[in-house]
C-alpha cells in the first residue's frame, strides 16, 4: 500500500516547535510548510493538506455509544481527525465538516491528560484506542506517533493501547519497547468488500502479513469485522478471511475479535450516494434501529454474527468475540449468551486483557461507558 | 420608457428567452380579449437590429393574431449584452406568478449557457430556491431537456420536484413507465418518493434495469382498470415493500398468522417492537367495564402461557428467501 504525501502542511504557531511537527518535516522534506497564527485561519477543506494544530477539547473520552445497545467501555485518545482512505461507508463523511487531515501537535498535553486519568484511577482498567476519528497508523510513516505513544503505554500498569488500522504501515512498531501493552488491530472484511468499498486500503493479504509481522515482534492482536456487509457469497467470503486469519497468526495472540454489521446515520446515505455513486452497500435490508441509525433487519444481523461465531469458536473456543453496539436479544440469538451473564461487555473485554495479556490484574473496575444500556 | 413598437420589427422566430410555463392560457387570453395588453412586453434589440422577445411571448403572439400593428413595449438597447438580458429575464419571472418546476429547470439550463456555475450558484439559485450543489445543477439541466409530457407533469405537480429530479437520471424506459404510473396514481409527494426510491434501490441491488423492476409490478397492480387509484397505490407500495424488505415482510407475515391462530378478542391486541428491533412488545386492552377488563386480562394471561407466545417471542431464524442476498 502506498501513501501519497500531502501537497502542503499548515502548522498552527502554537505547535510549531512540537516533536510531531519536527518529525513530519523531517519525513516530508519536499512538502511546503505554512505557519499560521490560529487554526481558525485554515480553510480546512482540502484533503491534500495536512494540518497540525493545537487541540483544545477533551483529549480522552468514552466511545460515543448509545443507550439502546451494549457499549464496550472503550476510551478514545483524540490525536487527529479525518482519513484519506475514503472507504465508501465511512461515517467520517457525515461527522466531520472538514476534509483536511488534521493532527494535534500538542502531544505533551495529550500524554499528560492520559497519564493523569490513569493515575487518578489506578484500580480501573483502561482499553484505549486512537482510531475513532482517523486510522491509527495511516499517517504513522510521516508522524512516527507510534514510536512515542507505544513506549509510554509500556510503563502503565492499568491500561492497554489498541492501534486500529486498515493499512500495513507497521514499520515504526519494530524494535519498540511495548511491554506487551499494545494491541495492533485490523479491520477485516471479505475480499470483495475490500475491493469495492475500501479500494484505497491495504488488501486483506497485506493486512494479515502485517499482523503476522507485529505478532512476531511480540504485539498482541485484535481483529474487527466491522462493518460486516451482506453481499453475494458473503458466507464464503467471510469464511475465507477467517481461515486466512487463523493461518496467518496464532489464535493465542488474538485478544478479541469484534463483529459489527454495517449501520449508518440516515444523513450519511445521500452523502455516500453523492460521493460513491457506484456502491451498492446502502441497498441492503436496512431498518431504523432504536438509536435511529439504519441497521440490517435483525434476522440478517443474527445470521451474519452466528455464522462468524461458529467458525471462530471452532478455531479457538476461548477467543473473546464481541458484538459492537448490539442489543442483548441479538447476542443471545446469535451466540447463545449475553454479556450480562459475564458481568457486562466491558468486563468481558477486560477479562480478555487480564487473561491473555496479564495486564491490570490488580484492577477491579472497568472504564466507564458514556451510556449505560436501558 | 415604453414606446410604441411596430410588430414587423419583431423577430418572432427568436425564442431564446422563452420559458414555457405549461399553464393554461385561457385566463390570459380572456383578459387580452377584454382589456388588451395591460403590461408592456419587454424586447431586446439584437446586434442585427431586430427585436427579440424577452418577456411577453403570449401577449405579443396574441397581438399578432389580433392584427395589431404596434404594441407599447419596453425596449432594451443593443449595447446591453445578452448576459445582462438574462439577468433582467430572471427578474421578470421572479415577480410574476410563482415559478413551477419546469420553468425553474428551463431558467437554470439557459443560465448555464451564459454564466459559470459559481455565479449561477451564488446569484441565481437562491432566488429560485434551489440548493447550490454541482450535481443539483446537472439534474436541473437534465430536467430542462426532458420531453414536453415530462415537463408538463412536473409543472402541474403530477410528479413532485424531488421525483422529477431523480427520474432524469433513470434510463428512459424506466422513467417513462414510472412517470405513467405516478400520473395515474396521483399520490402524495412523499408516497411518490417512496415508490421511486424503492424501485431504484431494488434495481441497484439486483442489478436490473429499473424498467424491468417496475414493469413486472405494473401487470400485477394495474390489471384491474376499475380499481381506485388509492387501492392501486397501496397494492404497489405493498409489492415494492415486500421486494425491498423480503425478510422483514416474511417475519411480519408470520406474526400476522400467529395472531390469527391465537384468535384473540378484537379488543385485545398485541404489537411487536417496531421492525422487531429490541424487545419491547406491547399489548393493548380496550374495555368498557370491570368485568370486561377482568375477562380480557384472563385471556391475556392464558395467551402469555401458551406455546403460541413462545413461537411469537422465539421464532428461530427463518431460511433466507431464495435469491434475496445482495448481488
Amino acid at each position: 500500500m502506498r501513501l501519497s504525501p500531502p501537497k502542503k502542511i499548515i502548522v498552527e504557531q502554537k505547535v510549531v516547535d512540537s516533536p510531531l511537527v519536527e518529525q513530519v518535516k523531517r519525513n516530508l522534506p519536499q512538502v511546503p510548510v505554512e505557519v499560521v497564527s490560529h487554526w481558525k485561519d485554515f480553510p480546512g477543506n482540502d484533503p491534500d493538506v495536512l494540518e497540525i494544530v493545537s487541540f483544545r477539547g477533551r483529549l480522552l473520552k468514552s466511545c460515543p455509544g448509545t443507550k439502546h445497545y451494549l457499549c464496550c467501555g472503550y476510551q478514545i485518545l483524540h490525536f487527529g481527525t479525518q482519513c484519506t482512505l475514503d472507504c465508501t461507508y465511512c461515517i467520517l463523511q457525515a461527522y466531520l465538516n472538514q476534509a483536511s487531515l488534521r493532527l494535534f501537535g500538542n502531544e505533551e498535553e495529550i500524554f499528560q491528560a492520559l497519564l493523569q486519568e490513569l493515575r487518578q484511577n489506578p484500580d480501573t482498567l483502561y482499553r484505549i484506542g486512537t482510531g475513532e476519528f482517523t486510522d491509527s497508523l495511516l499517517l504513522d510513516p510521516w508522524t512516527g506517533f507510534s514510536r512515542r505513544i507505544v513506549p509510554l503505554f509500556a510503563r502503565q500498569s492499568n491500561a492497554v493501547l489498541e492501534l486500529k488500522t486498515k493499512t500495513d504501515f507497521v514499520e515504526n512498531l519494530q524494535g519498540l519497547n511495548h511491554g506487551g501493552r499494545t494491541l495492533i488491530g485490523w479491520s477485516l472484511n471479505t475480499r470483495s468488500v475490500q475491493l469495492t468499498e475500501e479500494p484505497r486500503t491495504a488488501s486483506i493479504k497485506q493486512r494479515l502479513a502485517a499482523a503476522q509481522r507485529v505478532s512476531q515482534w511480540g504485539y498482541f492482536l485484535t481483529f474487527h469485522f466491522d462493518p460486516m456487509v451482506e453481499h453475494k457469497d458473503w458466507r464464503q467470503g467471510y469464511r475465507e478471511t477467517l481461515e486466512e486469519v487463523f493461518q496467518a497468526v496464532d489464535p493465542s495472540r488474538i485478544v478479541w475479535i469484534s463483529l459489527g454489521a454495517f449501520r449508518f446515520m440516515p444523513q450519511l446515505k445521500p452523502i455516500v450516494q453523492r460521493r460513491h455513486p457506484r456502491t451498492r452497500i446502502l441497498y441492503g435490508e436496512f431498518i431504523t434501529g432504536l438509536d435511529q441509525k439504519m441497521r440490517y433487519f435483525r434476522d440478517i444481523r443474527v445470521e451474519l454474527y452466528s455464522f462468524m461465531w461458529e467458525i471462530i469458536r471452532k478455531a479457538d473456543p476461548r477467543l473473546c468475540v464481541y458484538l459492537c453496539m448490539e442489543s442483548e436479544d441479538i447476542w443471545k440469538e446469535a451466540m447463545g449468551f449475553s454479556p450480562a451473564q459475564k458481568g457486562g461487555l466491558a468486563r468481558m473485554l477486560d477479562d480478555a486483557v487480564q487473561r491473555k495479556m496479564s495486564i491490570g490484574l490488580h484492577c477491579s473496575r472497568s472504564a466507564p461507558c458514556q451510556h449505560e444500556p436501558s | 420608457m415604453p414606446r410604441l413598437t411596430p410588430l414587423r420589427e419583431l423577430d418572432f422566430s427568436q425564442e431564446r428567452f422563452r420559458i414555457l410555463s405549461f399553464r393554461s392560457r385561457e385566463d390570459l387570453l380572456a383578459s387580452l380579449e377584454a382589456f388588451g395588453i395591460l403590461r408592456p412586453p419587454l424586447l431586446w434589440t439584437q446586434p442585427d437590429g431586430t427585436l427579440a422577445i424577452v418577456d411577453g411571448f403570449e401577449r405579443l403572439h396574441w397581438a399578432q393574431r389580433a392584427g395589431l400593428k404596434e404594441v407599447l413595449s419596453l425596449v432594451i438597447p443593443p449595447e446591453v449584452s445578452e448576459r445582462r438580458c438574462w439577468r433582467i429575464r430572471v427578474q421578470t419571472l421572479l415577480f410574476g406568478m410563482p415559478l413551477n418546476v419546469a420553468q425553474k429547470a428551463q431558467v437554470i439550463a439557459r443560465l448555464s449557457d451564459h454564466f459559470p456555475f459559481d455565479q449561477i450558484r451564488t446569484e441565481f439559485l437562491p432566488l429560485l430556491h434551489v440548493p447550490g450543489r454541482p450535481e443539483s445543477l446537472e439534474s436541473w439541466c437534465l430536467l430542462a431537456r426532458q420531453d414536453r409530457g415530462f415537463l408538463r407533469a412536473a409543472a402541474h405537480e403530477e410528479i413532485s420536484e424531488r421525483v422529477a429530479l431523480e427520474l432524469v437520471h433513470w434510463e428512459s424506459q424506466g422513467a417513462e413507465i414510472m412517470l405513467k404510473i405516478l400520473t395515474e396514481l396521483k399520490c402524495s409527494a412523499s408516497i411518490q418518493w417512496e415508490l421511486v426510491e424503492r424501485v431504484k434501490e431494488i434495481a441497484l441491488r439486483e442489478a436490473l434495469p429499473r424498467a424491468q423492476v417496475i414493469g413486472s409490478l405494473m401487470d400485477k397492480v394495474f390489471r384491474s382498470p376499475q380499481s381506485h387509484p388509492r387501492r392501486k397505490t397501496q397494492a404497489l407500495r405493498d409489492n415494492l415493500a415486500g421486494r425491498r424488505f423480503p425478510r422483514l415482510k416474511a417475519k411480519e407475515g408470520r406474526f400476522q398468522s400467529l395472531m390469527k391462530k391465537a384468535a384473540l378478542p378484537h379488543n385485545l391486541r398485541i404489537f411487536h417492537p417496531p421492525f422487531f428491533e429490541g424487545s419491547s412488545w406491547q399489548i393493548q386492552v380496550t374495555f368498557s367495564n370491570r368485568e370486561e377488563l377482568i375477562e380480557l386480562l384472563s385471556v391475556s394471561s392464558q395467551f402469555a402461557r401458551s406455546s403460541l407466545m413462545d413461537e411469537l417471542l422465539n421464532p428461530g431464524l427463518p431460511e433466507p428467501p431464495q435469491g434475496q442476498e445482495q448481488s
